[in-house]
């Protein structure tokens, strides 16, 4: 590893205006929660920054507070505590799964939850050094003539990673939101927003600038009636990432949709949102056909690369049994 | 035979100390000086090098010494057969060979030194597919292979399929005439790595009688040495090999890795030189289990009989093939199973590649040759109609028999143990829907070996072995003090282990490896402790006037009679201590072999194509158990292992290029993964030495896979023939067959 500065940040302030600084110097900088993802990182020669500013040592921002809306999360609330959260459990229906499917229990007792929503990808070219990928400044995406078995099959192009964040599909289907922190000050958006196809731009996962940091999520309650479904399907049973992952939030009453949400994890480069779905599903009664046919209509358009078809067919398979599963 | 010690589990002899983090490896020791160095590894998988520019380098800060291949012209190291470049010469081979090194103050420095090395590249043909690189035509990738040493047979024209050996029995035609039924099929295999925790790693110290000092974590040190002086040609008795702890072997530390460049930089430099290979370059440059293509036809009659059965290998050698013990793999021919037929034929080549080289890993070659026997077995055992266990049963080999390849053994329990599984596992209950029961068997004699060991009793009341075997993890030195203890009527824990270096143990000691070690171990420590108390009770008869047939020991005393006496008080009396020896010379073909079958049950999902594996059976022909928790770890490790290999593991290369560089990536199984596992030993009188045990670290690693495969059809009716056995293969294969 290249050896580096690390800054233990006081505030969030300090940690926004060192990024900027640095920034304007030209030195790489970056800032780590629980350093578990970007560590192997730079070990693997991956990244090598200048500075490494650590954010842990800032004071209260790894709360998890239940407000009557629903639920704000500190940047540096480790996955452990969001797994183990009895309320969070119990009202936000499938986010404690979701972080209790990440990775590893030593992983999720230093990994954050920022961390987790800002994570680079496990693509395997990426995470080699014998491979300059397009994401890391070379001329092409080895998936497309390599090895895609574990790539993406919607919303890619030219770069076909998937986003590797288990809690991220979770949230999305909660609708949360996220707060960012920047030179310019504080500003609140939907995590959907958060996350950058490649076809914007293909070096970065998000749309954070240079000197932003995440500093919040906020999960609103579910509303009244609703149902969730999480379900990861990985090839070792921990420590894995997801070929698929489907995360549902149903709101229905005697049977019949009145709202659903259905994300995808593990088959595009952002939490993929299943819009065609769920616009479908809204007023419906929830039985096999119609969750087969929302199964369908949300893998629409899905262009697999030639290794990695089978997860058009499993991506179905799961949204059904999720549907099916919510009322 | 009853006893004290021996048969009862006994904590390990290293436990407390790779707990607490005492036990010394090869990265704790550091020597005033010490130089790091790493390597520049090739990007290309077969290329010239037209040119290496290394000027920028050598004016780098901290840089004290640089190689290239102009450097070690002409040197060739290898285990026995050499053909490996110290540093790549004129031409590279794969990618991730090493083409240059640096040795600086500081392994920063070492590693910004590399980037300042210019190479000039001219690429060449290059070939990946194992099977096209055997055939006439095929880029050339080591013209000069019939001037290599330890090369088993010469060619007319050099080829890449640098070891042929075939066996063959009866006549293989004649036989495919006689069968009703003649099934064929093709079995793929990839490469997986052992996973050990510490890398490959050496520290090299040219001292200043000018001896070559190497702490290295490998389990063969005397072959180590032979390698260092065969290669540089200088005496052996010019390196010392010091003991250090292993991390972790599974069969992958025989071989010398950086050792050879760590010496040249450290007589370049005048400084001690260590090296620690990075996990990524354990992937792309450690020397994985083979890969390999197997094409098995078997011809049986209608009753289900076997007549003729022909296995033809390819295994992928990668660019060298020096990282095993001899160049042959002998293992995969055990693709030849554990049936009686009157004809077969067995052909196995081990095959140049540009791709990484391959190496040795736990039971070298039969993870491979079981995996393609035992499921093709199922296969033609299905095609005439008949249950696959039934079909075995029918088939297996019997006392008098011997094995496809020409072994002969004696003891045979091949159909016990299969009945043994069978009953333990519930083979024949009941199944619910996409629920699959699949068996599989293999069997492995313990290797031979040699050996010396010597037991010191001491005045001061010490009883202390000394051996030049390493202890590679799997327990062998608790073996060893359970039967000094047994022998001397003393309590293990009393006894100390001192482990020789290669001036001190004798230097033909062959190591660790082959499930030799129990049985080589045990009769030299049997004899040494034997030896010692021999000498030990004629002092006292001479001392005490006891007549000697009548002493006996106990603990720190010599009985006789009511009388008891302290050993050490007499020995400090005549101020020296009793030695016993012992010379094993044991490495022959083993009388008896050890079978082992297995039963896997799984579940498949059959819309994603998912397979739990709910439960994995096996049982085993043993003799004499020395430690039971010994013994059962090994069982446990090595079906782990065995999961891994069968459901998750490969290291994926791309036109010669390992895609993984981490353990994210490169996945073994962990505990989740792991279903309930149950053993059946059948455990009988026959075995080797004084008393009387066969292997186990090989033995339950091959089965597995095959047993999951033939599980898989048995639930879904689906035959994945490539390893490993993953949702997505089980996902395609079903709707490919139900359209
Ligand atoms: C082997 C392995 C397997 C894994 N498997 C899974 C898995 O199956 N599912 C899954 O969801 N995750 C998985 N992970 C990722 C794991 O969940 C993350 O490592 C962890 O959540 C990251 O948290 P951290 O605080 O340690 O992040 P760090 O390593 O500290 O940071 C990760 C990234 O986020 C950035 N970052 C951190 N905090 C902030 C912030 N406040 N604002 C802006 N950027 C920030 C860092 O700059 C860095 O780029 C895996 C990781 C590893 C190493």
């Amino acid at each position: 590893m290249k050896s580096f500065e690390n800054i233990d940040a006081k505030s969030v302030k300090e940690a926004v205006g060192l990024l900027s600084k640095f920034h304007q110097q030209k030195k790489l900088a970056a800032v780590v929660g629980g350093g578990s993802e970007f560590l192997q990182l730079m070990k693997d020669h991956v990244v090598e920054p200048d500075y490494v500013i650590n954010l842990k040592t800032i004071p209260g921002l790894d709360y998890i507070r239940e407000e009557r809306g629903g639920f704000r999360i500190g940047a540096l609330a480790k996955l452990a505590d969001i797994e183990e959260h009895a309320a969070i459990r119990d009202k936000l229906l499938i986010l404690a799964a979701a972080a209790g499917d990440a990775a590893s229990p030593q992983i999720r007792n230093a990994g954050t939850i920022a961390g987790n929503l800002c994570q680079r990808p496990f693509c395997w070219y990426f995470r080699s050094s014998n491979f300059t990928c397009l994401r890391k400044g070379g001329q092409s995406c080895f998936t497309v003539t390599g090895d895609g078995r574990f790539h993406a099959i919607l919303g890619a192009g030219p770069s076909y990673i998937v986003h590797p964040s288990d809690t991220a599909p979770a949230l999305v289907a909660l609708g949360a939101q996220i707060k960012i922190a920047g030179p310019a000050g504080e500003k609140n958006i939907p995590l959907e927003k958060f996350f950058l196809l490649p076809s914007v731009d293909y070096r970065r996962e998000n749309i954070l600038n240079p000197g932003e940091i995440v500093t919040e999520i906020f999960v609103p309650m579910p509303k009244a009636g609703s149902k969730g479904f999480h379900h990861k399907l990985r090839e070792r049973q921990a420590w894995d990432h997801a070929i698929v992952a489907v995360d549902t939030i149903v709101e229905s009453s005697g049977g019949v949709v009145r709202n659903a949400h259905v994300v995808m994890g593990g088959v595009a480069p952002i939490p993929w949102r299943a819009t065609k779905a769920e616009e479908f599903l809204r007023g419906k009664k929830l039985d096999e056909a119609s969750a087969k046919q929302a199964g369908e209509l949300a893998l629409e358009g899905a262009k697999p690369l030639k290794d990695n078809v089978y997860k058009i067919k499993l991506a179905q398979e799961l949204i059904q049994r999720g549907l099916l599963a919510s009322v | 035979m009853s006893y004290q010690v021996v048969g009862k589990s006994t904590p390990r002899t290293d436990n407390t100390a790779k707990v607490t983090g005492e036990a010394r490896y090869t990265s704790d020791v550091l020597l005033p000086g010490t130089l790091w160095a790493k390597t520049l590894r090739s990007p290309h998988a077969h290329a010239r090098i037209v040119q290496i520019d290394t000027s920028r380098a050598e004016r780098a800060p901290g840089v004290r010494a640089i190689l290239t291949g102009n450097d070690v012209r002409g040197i060739l190291y290898g285990r026995r057969y050499r053909d490996i470049s110290v540093l790549a010469q004129d031409k590279v081979r794969f990618i991730g060979e090493r083409v240059a090194a640096v040795a600086a103050d500081t392994l920063e420095q070492a590693e910004a030194a590399l980037d300042l090395i210019d190479v000039r590249y001219e690429d060449l043909p290059a070939v990946f597919d194992v099977v096209a690189a055997a055939k006439d035509g095929a880029p050339l990738i080591h013209p000069d292979m019939n001037n290599y040493k330890g090369l088993p047979k010469q060619f007319d024209q050099p080829t890449n399929a640098f070891v042929q050996d075939v066996f063959t029995r009866g006549d293989i035609a004649s036989g495919f005439a006689q069968a009703d039924v003649i099934v064929e099929n093709t079995y793929t295999v990839p490469r997986v790595h052992q996973g050990f925790l510490e890398p490959h790693c050496c520290l090299v110290w040219i001292d200043e009688q000018e001896r070559i000092q190497i702490w290295s974590p490998c389990k063969v040190p005397q072959g180590l040495k032979s390698s260092m002086a065969a290669a540089f040609d200088i005496p052996k008795e010019k390196i010392r090999v010091n003991p250090v702890t292993i991390g972790g072997d599974f069969g992958g530390k025989g071989a010398p890795f950086d050792e050879p460049i760590a010496y040249l930089l450290a007589l370049r430099s005048g400084r001690p030189v260590k090296m620690v290979m990075e996990y990524r370059e354990e992937f792309i440059a450690g020397a994985p289990r083979h890969s390999g293509v197997m094409r098995l036809k078997t011809g049986v009659k209608r009753d289900g009989t076997m007549v003729a059965h022909e296995m033809e290998a390819y295994l992928d050698a990668g660019a060298y093939g020096g990282f095993r013990p001899g160049a042959v793999i002998g293992g995969v021919a055990h693709a030849g199973g554990c049936y009686r037929a009157a004809h077969a034929r067995i052909s196995v080549s081990r095959v140049y590649t540009n791709n990484l080289p391959g190496g040795q890993f736990r039971a070298p070659g039969e993870p491979q040759g079981v995996f393609a026997a035992e499921s093709h077995i199922d296969c033609v055992a299905r095609k005439v109609g008949m249950d696959p266990a039934a079909f075995r049963m029918k088939n297996l080999m019997v006392e008098g028999d011997e094995t496809l390849t020409g072994s002969h053994y004696k003891d045979i329990k091949a159909k016990e143990t299969l009945t043994a599984v069978l009953k333990a596992s519930g083979y024949d209950a009941p199944k619910a829907k996409n629920i699959g029961r699949g068996v599989a068997m293999g069997y492995r004699g313990p290797g031979g070996g040699n050996t010396a060991m010597q037991l010191s009793l001491n005045p001061d009341g010490s009883v202390v072995i000394h051996t030049g075997l390493f202890e590679q993890g799997t327990g062998t030195y608790t073996t060893i003090r359970q039967i000094v203890a047994e022998e001397l009527r003393c309590d293990p824990e009393t006894i100390r282990i001192d482990t020789l270096d290669t001036d001190l143990g004798v230097s033909y000691d062959s190591g660790i490896g082959g499930s030799r070690g129990t049985r080589v171990a045990s009769s030299a420590a049997y004899s040494a402790a034997c030896d010692a108390r021999e000498k030990l009770l004629t002092m006292a008869e001479k001392l005490l006037n006891w007549p000697k047939a009548e002493i006996t020991l106990d603990g720190d005393f010599l009985v006789h009679q009511k009388k008891r006496q302290r050993w050490d008080e007499l020995l400090k009396g005549i101020g020296r201590a009793i030695t016993g020896e012992a010379v094993t010379r044991d490495d022959g073909h083993s009388p008896v072999t050890a079978f082992a079958a297995q039963v896997a049950e799984v579940a498949v999902d059959s819309a994603t194509g998912e397979v739990t594996l709910r439960k994995l059976t096996t049982a085993h022909d043993t003799g004499a158990i020395m430690n039971p928790v010994g013994h059962q770890g090994q069982i446990d490790g090595g079906v782990v292992q065995g999961v891994g290999y069968g459901m998750i593991e490969y290291l994926p290369v791309l036109d010669g290029k390992v895609e993984v560089a981490n353990f994210g990536e490169y996945k073994l199984p962990n505990i989740q993964d792991i279903p309930v596992l149950k053993t059946v030993i059948v455990e009988s009188a026959s075995g080797v030495g004084p008393y009387k045990v066969k292997g186990i670290g090989e033995n339950p690693i091959s089965p597995v896979a095959p047993a999951i495969a033939n599980a898989i059809e048995d639930a879904v009716g689906v035959r994945i023939r490539d390893l490993p056995l993953t949702a997505e293969k089980v996902y395609r294969a079903l709707r490919e067959k139900n359209g």
